[in-house]
């Protein structure tokens, strides 16, 4: 069941979602063993210079996604838009947190569209993935 | 076997796809492992709802891409759009088109602009995408991968 609803108010907090990321879920994310790349292979990321491989920043998407799904339900899944920057690199042993405030309220046809800022910050508060996102409450 | 290029030589303008694939139970759970995210389901599984999760095409712009091109050594994802239309279902094909939209250099780094859209085998559009790729100057030759 949906959280947000047509009362849903600007400052609104969406509930945030948590994860530790794992060497193990960034390959299986990024398509280990078929892709080698700086996402599943310590040799391809030396080769770009990187301390290590790096999560995709799609899986921090994903998690934004995630919480969106809960917060908006079908409103997401059908109607949904997102818009993120990966502004820094996760890492194997980060805890990646997806959050979300209610910034703005449109109109559209009979439903009301909710505008967020969401970002994903890492376990020393350092922001990730930031950008904006709105879904359909009706 | 064709030497596929960097995608720092593709040109505005250039289309891709389309590619084809089947959302395969394996395939959810494989992303559901990945990003550690139990599907949801749609409708109750008792009356043959769907079992879904709206982000396993998000891929999908890199997936049609890479038909033709190989990511240049150092390319990093900046930045990306989605639109959610339908949550894919399991089962169904999927048909992903995309195209260069824009190209340009900001701070010594050179991006390619790539929108996707992957539509069902019942005409439903999915998933709309744009991904911003960036990648150092001068990589033109040297692959990822």
């Amino acid at each position: 069941m949906a959280l947000a609803t047509k009362q849903t108010k600007v400052g609104a907090e969406v509930p945030p979602v948590s994860k530790d990321i794992t060497f193990e879920k960034m390959r299986l994310y990024s398509g280990w063993p078929e892709q080698k790349n700086i996402h599943t292979d310590y040799e391809a990321a030396k080769r770009a210079k990187l301390p290590g491989p790096i999560a995709q920043g799609l899986m921090s998407a994903a998690y934004i996604s995630e919480m969106l799904t809960k917060f908006f339900g079908e409103g997401w899944m059908k109607g949904g838009k997102l818009s993120v920057s990966f502004i820094n690199i996760v890492q194997p042993g980060d805890k990646v947190t997806a959050k979300g405030v209610v910034k703005e309220r449109v109109t559209e046809d009979s439903k009301v569209r909710l505008v967020l800022d969401v970002w994903c910050e890492n376990q020393n508060g350092v922001k990730v993935t930031v950008g904006t996102a709105s879904g359909l409450v009706s | 076997m064709v030497e596929l290029k960097t995608l720092a030589e593709a040109k505005v303008g250039e289309e891709f796809g389309p590619v084809e694939y089947v959302v395969t139970p394996e395939m959810v759970e494989r992303f559901e492992k990945g990003v550690d995210n139990p599907a949801v389901w749609l409708d109750p599984p008792s009356n043959r709802g769907a079992r879904l999760n709206p982000t396993v095409c998000d891929r999908d712009g890199s997936r049609v891409y890479q038909t033709k091109y190989v990511p240049p050594l150092g390319i990093l994802h900046a930045k990306q759009e989605y639109e959610y239309l339908n949550p894919p279902r399991v089962g169904k094909k999927v048909r992903v088109k995309g195209k260069v939209v824009d190209r340009y250099v900001k701070k010594e780094r050179e991006y390619t602009v790539v929108e996707s859209v992957s539509v069902d085998e019942d005409g439903v559009e999915i998933i709309r995408g744009r991904q911003f790729l960036c990648y150092p100057l001068a990589t033109k030759l040297e692959k990822a991968w």
